[in-house]
């Protein structure tokens, strides 16, 4: 059976950078996995998600989503970009569009859904990040939290297959950080196959089939379950973690 | 012996006198300027409308990654910023089809788009001129836009294009409309110049009225004032407009309030 996600030597290095952000990584994702990724600031975590949704160009490699590829010129990346949803850890919602229109907007232009139908999909999915009645607020008027739960139904709006966090909760005050963790275990639950970049360790060690550590552009060391925390083999790994557990 | 009381009356008198004429003069005189002002009007109207259109594509290909649109736009920014008004008004006017008919052998058709009417190259001078001051303008409207906004317009599945109209454009004309609104007022005032080609505007009928009336401070004070409706108008319909679509956390508020920083 092919792997819903399956990344190959990819490589990517930017102009004006001697080192590579990445260097030979190959990740396997199967449906309904959630793999974390941690690892220092500038270790190519941003750049690894950023390749899978094509909004960086990697040199080399390849990145098969359902067994195509999606680095061939001929995929059409606004299709990809249909089936991966993507959640960024400055939210980046759209600031002038109301809560609502955010969800939309992607289902009518993109998807060509009529906007009454649109409506209807994106009120379920608010109503599920409990923020059904911030529904015409805008981006500005909510909170750091409600930011985020919008970013993240607006991703899932879309009905991706792959789930991609960078960050999620980085921005955020620690108070807020569990509202966002807590509809990310309940998508997990849901068998969403998610790719997630978060130092939130306790995220890891309750949602993850497989945890990954990255460090200068390499994948350092991988483990099953939350084997990498309990366990972990790599002495970089093992300096990691502790430097982030203190 | 004079009183106070007469030169008073006096005084009144002819303040009486003056304005029975100015009022006549005026009567006479209105249905002239009135004629100007209208053709003033469209001719600005239309350089705003052509002058938007102008910019938003040259704003886009200073922008685009590809060389050649970068070049063509950055070549024509330049040289309309870079050129008296006076110059490329007369250059419309008479060197424009000159340069169609000795270099490009065209036929030139009086009316046509090779040699337009005086009204028409009024609007393309303009135009062409004002599109070069607003590519700027909205070019750095859209710098001003988060890097983020466009990932996120992707990552939803809109094209590049898409994501300009309906992300980028929207937040970027929100934030430069002051700006912008001073380059409407200057193209109306700048529309003054046309009378060199000569278009019959607002201030050709001044010109006018004043060599047959000899009425200098009255018809020009009269010109101005209309001008000046005419630019107090646009800034108070934008400064309208700016309010009603203004989105909190977009922009800058002209009511106070801290600026959005990212
Ligand atoms: N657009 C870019 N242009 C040039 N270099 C870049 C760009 N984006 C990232 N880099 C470089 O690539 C390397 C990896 O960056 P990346 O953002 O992927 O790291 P990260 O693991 O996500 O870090 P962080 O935890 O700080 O978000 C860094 O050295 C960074 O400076
Ligand atoms: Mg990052």
């Amino acid at each position: 059976m092919t792997s819903l996600l399956e990344i190959k030597n990819l490589v990517k290095t930017y102009s004006k950078q001697p080192e590579p952000a990445l260097d030979d990584v190959s990740i396997k994702v199967e449906k309904g996995e959630v793999v974390v990724i941690i690892g220092a600031s500038g270790s190519g975590k941003s750049t690894l998600l950023r390749c899978i949704n094509r909004l960086v160009e990697p040199n080399e490699g390849e990145i098969l989503l359902e067994g195509e590829n999606i680095l061939d010129p001929t995929y059409n990346v606004n299709v990809l970009r249909q089936n991966v949803g993507m959640v960024f850890q400055s939210f980046n919602l759209f600031s002038h569009l109301t809560v609502i229109k955010n969800l939309t907007l992607g289902l009518t232009k993109v998807k060509g859904i009529p906007i009454d139908e649109a409506t209807n999909v994106a009120m379920d999915i608010l109503e599920r990040v409990d923020l059904a009645d911030k529904a015409d607020n805008y981006p500005a008027e909510l909170s750091g939290g409600q930011q985020q739960r919008v970013g993240i139904a607006r991703a899932l709006a879309m009905s991706p297959k792959l789930m991609l966090f960078d960050e999620p909760t980085s921005a955020l005050d620690p108070e807020l950080v569990g509202e966002i963790i807590s509809i990310m275990l309940s998508l997990a639950k849901e068998h969403m196959t998610m790719l997630v970049v978060t130092h939130e360790i306790g995220f890891a060690r309750e949602a993850a089939d497989r945890i990954i550590y990255m460090d200068k552009g390499k994948i350092i060391e991988e483990q099953p379950g939350n084997k990498l925390l309990t366990d972990p083999q790599h002495p970089r790994t093992k300096q990691f973690l502790q430097r982030i557990r203190k | 012996m004079v009183t106070p009381y007469d030169i008073i009356a006096a005084f009144f008198h002819n303040v009486y006198l003056s304005l029975v004429s100015i009022y006549v003069f005026f009567i006479q005189y209105a249905p002239l300027l009135w004629q100007g002002f209208l053709i003033t009007l469209q001719i600005s109207a239309f350089s705003i409308m052509f002058g938007v259109v102008l910019g938003v594509f040259a704003a886009l290909m200073k922008i685009s990654s590809n060389v050649i649109l970068r070049s063509l736009a950055t070549g024509y920014i330049e040289i309309f910023r870079g050129t008296p008004l006076v110059v490329q008004i007369l250059f419309i006017a008479f060197g424009y089809p000159l340069l169609l008919q000795n270099v490009f052998n065209v036929n030139l058709v009086a009316g046509s788009w090779n040699n337009p009417t005086g009204f028409w190259k009024a609007i393309m001078a303009l135009s062409l001129n004002t599109g070069a001051y607003q590519a700027e303008i909205i070019r750095a409207g859209i710098s001003s836009i988060p890097k983020g906004q466009m990932e996120a317009a992707r990552s939803v599945g809109l094209t590049y294009g898409e994501a300009m109209r309906h992300i980028i454009l929207p937040q970027a004309f929100r934030i430069i409309t002051p700006p912008l609104t001073n380059e409407f007022i200057n193209i109306v005032l700048n529309s003054s110049l046309v009378i060199l080609i000569p278009v019959q505007d607002l201030t050709f009928w001044g010109n006018q009225i004043v060599s047959a009336t000899f009425r200098v401070m009255e018809t020009w004070t009269i010109v101005g004032g209309l001008y000046f409706s005419m630019t107090l108008l646009l800034s108070r319909l934008f400064q309208y407009l700016e309010e009603k679509y203004r989105i909190p956390g977009v922009g800058f508020s002209t009511k106070g309030g801290t600026p959005r920083l990212a």
